[in-house]
């Protein structure tokens, strides 16, 4: 494999589009200098290439990871294809080239130039979604419980077990403004679908009785003479708080 | 009295409570009834203070028979009482939960009546949430001192986590501070939960459907600077609670004065917030680097050190036992190194069985190379070799002066507020301090 050629790889923007930008790059015997989702091109001084996404090859692609990396490499895979790191599917591609080479070990090599990126892509977006799981404010819209939520992450599929268990028979919805999708949960069945807008109706008067009185407490529970705004900042970024209805009026 | 003005008072009364950890407990949403937990616990929102808001935590009334010096809830105290029923405080738990305002409740009360009387209070509420609601949430209750075992045993059943507060680290300041609270009405109920968990935990080895019996164990906490005691004793106190009663957590709370009395610090002394900060960074080394409390202070060194971090104070004072090579070093070895944690200690004996580590290595691996590199040796590295000062310089904790953040830090050591007290402005308080820190940790390396 020499390095980097001169060629950017368009791609779906979907999973088994990139494996096989993977199969394309093991083909070439050469990595292309980026890879970008159709979507997002724009035009450069590269040579760019559709990938096309063909399912016969993404298969083999995707099998042959977890049985010459183990399972570790495929999860990792999988987990940084769901994160917002920049040039997220090149990262993943150098990171497949370097664990053909070292089969099962490559998971370990958790100080490789190759490797620790997704480790730290992983890392932040694991760690978006479990703030994610306390940040997130439903309301009760009379039929079912709505959030809206903007992360950066692509963090509804870790979200989605953990909503879907707790929740009881519940049926709720969470809207993703970032990457315009849905977690949909109806009569026990959940999906993910595609929604490009959403306004949500207005709250009932239970409703705002109810985040009055969350705020209250919010309001009551803090310390004066502990007051750290920095600390809180820390915690809880301000970019978390348009979606959370106690932090209305905070600064 | 409308329940949003009950809300305020019993919320405000619970505050000085700091403990609002939902972690410890397992429990997978079944997808019929509300409520999961998990293990590691979840913030759902974090107060102007900083602090994580993870549970409803009010109290169930703050009628109190007590009066405890130190407790804004003291009888001879003149603030607005209120009380929940038991259907109303579950029926908001429940309200808020579903809305994921919170990850569940944690349940205290003052005295109403006797310590037995308010423990039945406490239980029928929990029986509402996890009987008639099937609430499947996080519980924490804390049980009232003095109260029946048996009352002690059917709380620990509904409950996720017990706490019984130990309020002050010495007999003699309990006495002093809260008579009527004696140390064995402490201690007793500890012991009994001690021994009934371990009994369940036997229990549910044989019989997979054996009741739980608070599952996320017990912690408690202690009240830091209202009295006289040194981190020392503070430590050691802690380290025999983790021992002796398998406690998961031990709570400190810096001292806010809640009343003029000559027992106690002047009102409008400020929380010893820095110290509490620091106990908590030593309470770490207990737990998850196995430190001993006898390591970390002793007789002669009885408190921890304001300008640095207790494992690099530790360091410091045994520079013999550096510089480790991370590449053979076995883990207990690592975790002694000021800038390795436990994550990257893990990270690196994982790393280093592909290949020998250097110094660009360790810093992928997340190690803070500005306070490590003067303790460690590593490939194409043979150790760091700047002067004590440069040293002292590095290891020094910026956020004791106040410097390198944006704001004046909460965390500032005591002498710099006394210099500030004089009318030196900040900068120069901070900057003052800091080099009388340096020359003198030069002179103790």
């Amino acid at each position: 494999m020499s390095g980097e050629g001169d060629v950017i790889y368009l791609y779906d923007g979907s999973l088994e589009g990139l494996l096989c930008c993977v199969f394309a790059a093991v083909a070439e015997k050469q990595l292309p200098a980026d890879i970008w989702c159709e979507e997002d091109a724009c035009p450069v001084f590269f040579d760019t290439r559709s990938i096309p996404t063909e399912k016969e090859k993404a298969a083999r692609v995707a099998a042959s990871i977890p049985q010459k990396m183990g399972p570790r490499a495929k999860e990792l895979v999988a987990n940084v294809f769901l994160s917002c790191a920049e040039h997220k599917e090149l990262k993943i591609l150098r990171f497949l080239m370097l664990g053909y080479r070292e089969g099962h070990r490559v998971t370990r090599m958790l100080a490789h130039p190759d490797v620790a990126p997704l480790i730290d892509a992983e890392k932040h977006l694991l760690s978006e979604a479990h703030l994610l799981k306390g940040f997130i404010r439903f309301s009760d819209y009379g039929q079912l419980l709505g959030a809206v939520i903007g992360p950066k992450n692509y963090v509804l599929p870790l979200l989605a077990p953990h909503f879907c268990g707790r929740l009881g028979d519940e049926d709720f919805m969470i809207w993703d403004k970032t990457h315009k999708a849905v977690l949909y949960r109806q009569n026990g069945r959940a999906g993910i679908y595609g929604m490009e807008q959403f306004s949500p109706p207005t709250p009932s008067a239970a409703e705002e009785q109810y985040r009055r009185m969350w705020k209250r407490f919010y309001d009551t529970i803090a310390i004066r003479q502990r007051e750290n705004p920095a600390l809180r900042r820390t915690h809880c970024p301000k970019r978390y708080w348009a979606y959370m209805s106690e932090m209305q009026g905070e600064s | 009295m409308e329940l949003l003005d009950k809300l305020e008072i019993l919320a405000d009364s619970a505050k000085y409570d700091v403990a609002c950890t939902s972690s410890g407990a397992d429990r997978r949403g079944n997808g019929r009834q509300l409520g999961s937990c998990e293990p590691a616990g979840i913030c759902h929102t974090f107060s102007a203070d900083g602090r994580c808001v993870s549970l409803l935590k009010v109290l169930l009334t703050n009628i109190c028979a007590f009066d405890c010096s130190y407790c804004v809830n003291r009888r001879s105290n003149d603030v607005p009482r209120a009380a929940f029923t038991p259907r109303e405080l579950a029926e908001l738990t429940i309200q808020f939960y579903r809305r994921n305002y919170i990850e569940g409740l944690f349940l205290s009360s003052a005295v109403l009546r006797n310590a037995d009387y308010t423990m039945e209070q406490m239980i029928q509420t929990l029986e509402l949430l996890r009987g008639e609601y099937g609430f499947r949430g996080y519980i924490h209750a804390k049980t009232i001192p003095g109260a029946d075992p048996a009352l002690v045993q059917r709380l620990g059943f509904l409950a996720d986590r017990l706490s019984v507060n130990i309020e002050l680290p010495s007999e003699k300041s309990l006495r002093l501070l809260a008579p009527d609270k004696g140390k064995t009405a402490i201690l007793r109920p500890m012991g009994l939960i001690a021994s009934r968990s371990a009994q369940a935990g036997k229990e549910l080895a044989v019989y997979r459907s054996a009741p739980r019996f608070a599952p996320a164990g017990q912690s408690t906490q202690m009240i830091v600077g209202a009295s006289p005691e040194t981190d020392c004793q503070i430590l050691r106190l802690t380290q025999g609670l983790y021992q002796k009663y398998s406690l998961k957590r031990v709570f400190f709370s810096a001292y806010i004065p809640v009343s003029a009395d000559s027992r106690l610090p002047a009102l409008h002394t400020p929380p010893p917030l820095l110290r509490e900060h620091r106990l908590y960074q030593a309470d770490w080394l207990l737990r998850f680097y196995h430190f001993s409390a006898e390591e970390i202070l002793d007789d002669k060194t009885p408190d921890l050190d304001p300008y640095l971090d207790p494992k690099c104070s530790w360091a410091v004072r045994h520079m013999e036992y550096f510089p480790v090579d991370v590449n053979t070093a076995d883990h207990s070895q690592l975790l002694r190194v000021p800038g390795i944690g436990p994550k990257s200690a893990k990270r690196i004996l994982t790393a280093r069985r592909t290949g020998r580590l250097d110094l660009e290595g360790l810093r992928r691996l997340g190690v803070v190379l500005k306070r490590a590199r003067y303790f460690i040796v590593c490939q194409g590295f043979s150790g760091a070799r700047g002067s004590r000062e440069e040293t002292a310089r590095a290891l020094l904790d910026p956020a004791a002066f106040g410097l390198g953040c944006q704001q004046l830090s909460m965390f500032e050591a005591p002498a710099v507020q006394a210099l500030r007290g004089q009318g030196m402005p900040a900068l120069e308080a901070a900057k003052t301090v800091r080099e009388e820190a340096v020359s003198c940790l030069v002179k103790a390396m």
